[in-house]
């Protein structure tokens, strides 16, 4: 395995608030792990979290305009990879979030609630900020 | 981790296992929900999801397995995840819902305690009966004047206040609320089963409400005339025709559960699943006017009255259907009951409340919790009068249904208008 440490390792890009521009996160995510020999579970990972962060904020963050509302940063820092998530929905904390019902009959659990609980079980650190009338999230995973 | 989804579909003896290749995701998770939906809505209810090929789940895709798990559970049937990739696994493991989603036997319920059915089969079809309350009967009533329709010529004087409570089951033409005055511009089919009652408006709104027994609270409807049962129903018979893919007449079901009772007269609920309805229902009150005598039935008023479509209505819904059927209808009830066979040997009337799609549970029901759980859900979508249209050239035919359960009994008493139930 081969990990690039040169800090210029960066990308990024910006999405429509859509349900449709999922796929193309996607494949961005993909190249920039296959560009950088990210190993598979950390490359499912980070899949998993900012999937579930992009999906929140088109579903429940009233983006408008949808144009351009998201956009997600990658950058690979030694053993370390550092996701930044901004879009410009209503103000939502995502740690403030009550933690999931995980135990007990399933016909008694809510769906939903475990988007946010995956991200944080997946990322080694989550903080947030609420600056410039958008959502900062910056995330962390080991390598 | 490339994206798209193939859902590969296998059936075996009791069951079907959809093998899932790709991602699972918010953006797909759609696509699996409807494979899973396809399976319940033919009367499938073992379903196995092998994953070893799923190489990605996120929230979105595990909402779709736990709302699948909880149908099939709710139906009585079994749902399992078998060979998850690691990846899935992980995940899921991660959610907590590894124990119950993993494995086969989560969700299976057991048959010890059924009773035994007689099972017959004709049409295609296959009907399943039990015995439900053995020595309940119903006794009915029929309200108001059906002979003031073809006027549309109803006035304060004939409409009768019905109190509705879970062992009346009811239909006509009526409005939710009390009085003439407050129902005048709204009157139109209604139709009430197990504590829970629906009309179809005529004030152009197009959008039927109902009303629930809760607590203290007993639905209430203010009928331009009407019949009422009140009792219980001897035989529960379930019918499905997955066998043979065809639907199945009303009539059809109907002659299957008069084999039961020969020459009485029959009272039935019923909740099955559409291939269509035909039916018809009003468009305006059929109140008395200032501008003289209306002529519903005839052309070409009728098209300003009733809204009618030679094509059947409410296909991939669910259907509660209620009334009753004779072959020699008693003086109370003769002038509310019209030939519903082709032969126009038996006379009936049937109210029918369409729902979106919810899949029934098989084997032996009980009418108030599916009926309740159908309304607490909402989707109601409609009500119709059915009709049935034999004409050998240009006939629309009658309601077409799936499969089903309907729990039936004899009349033993009808009512005069004087009495109460």
């Amino acid at each position: 395995m081969t990990l690039d440490t040169d800090p210029s390792t960066e990308d990024h890009i910006r999405l429509n608030a859509e349900v449709g521009e999922l796929e193309r996160l996607t494949a961005w995510l993909d190249g920039f792990c296959e560009r950088h020999e990210i190993p598979d579970d950390a490359h499912y990972h980070l899949n998993v979290a900012v999937e579930e962060l992009a999906l929140n904020a088109i579903k429940h963050g009233r983006c408008s305009p949808a144009e351009g509302a998201i956009e997600v940063g990658l950058r690979l820092s030694g053993q370390e990879l550092q996701i930044t998530f901004t879009d410009t929905g209503i103000p939502f904390n995502p740690l403030n979030a009550p933690p999931p019902e995980l135990t007990g009959s399933i016909a008694d659990r809510p769906i939903g609630g475990l988007g946010i609980h995956l991200v944080r079980s997946l990322m080694n650190s989550v903080e947030y900020e609420r600056a410039g009338g958008q959502n900062r999230l910056r995330l962390k995973k080991d390598l | 981790m490339a994206g798209g989804m193939e859902i590969i579909r296998e059936q075996r003896t009791n069951e079907v296992v959809l093998k899932v290749s790709g991602r699972l995701d918010g953006y797909w998770a759609n696509h699996l929900a409807e494979a899973i939906h396809d399976v319940l809505r033919e009367g499938v209810h073992k379903l196995r999801l092998n994953l070893s090929r799923t190489n990605y789940v996120s929230s979105a895709g595990i909402r779709v397995l736990v709302q699948a798990y909880k149908e099939f559970v709710g139906v009585g049937g079994t749902f399992a995840i078998v060979y998850p990739s690691p990846g899935v696994k992980q995940v899921i493991d991660l959610a907590g819902l590894g124990p119950l989603l993993f494995g086969g036997s989560a969700g299976e319920t057991t048959a010890a305690a059924e009773p035994q059915a007689e099972r017959t089969e004709a049409d295609g079809c296959v009907f399943e009966t039990y015995s439900h309350e053995p020595s309940a009967t119903l006794a009915c009533r029929a309200a108001g004047r059906p002979e003031l329709l073809p006027n549309a010529a109803f006035s304060g004087q004939e409409c009768e206040v019905l109190t509705l409570p879970k062992d009346v089951f009811a239909l006509g033409l009526g409005a939710l609320g009390e009085g003439f005055a407050a129902c005048r511009d709204r009157f139109g089919e209604f139709l009430a089963v197990a504590g829970n009652a629906a009309c179809q408006p005529t004030d152009g709104t197009n959008y039927a409400d109902y009303l629930v027994a809760s607590g203290t609270l007993v639905p209430k409807v203010t009928a331009l005339y009407g019949i009422a049962c009140r009792g219980g129903f001897r035989k529960l018979m379930r019918f499905e025709c997955s066998p043979s893919g065809v639907p199945l007449p009303f009539s059809a079901v109907l002659a299957q559960a008069r084999r039961h009772f020969p020459g009485t007269s029959l009272g039935l609920a019923l909740v099955a699943e559409s291939a269509g309805l035909l039916g018809a229902s009003l468009k305006r009150p059929p109140v008395a006017a200032d501008g003289g005598a209306q002529r519903v039935f005839e052309h070409p008023e009728i098209r300003r009255w009733l809204s009618f479509s030679p094509e059947r209505a409410f296909t991939r819904s669910v259907a509660v259907i209620a009334g009753v059927a004779s072959d020699d209808p008693p003086q109370q009830l003769a002038p509310l009951l019209r030939p519903i066979t082709p032969d126009g040997a038996v006379k009936g009337h049937f109210h029918a409340a369409a729902f979106g799609y919810h899949p029934l549970q098989k084997g032996r029901i009980e009418l108030h919790p599916v009926i309740a759980k159908l309304f607490d859900t909402g989707g109601l979508q409609g009500i119709v009068h059915l009709l049935a249209d034999d004409r050998p050239a240009g006939g629309g035919g009658e309601s077409l249904l799936l499969r089903g359960a309907c729990w039936f009994g004899p009349i033993d008493r009808f009512v005069s208008q004087e009495e109460t139930l």
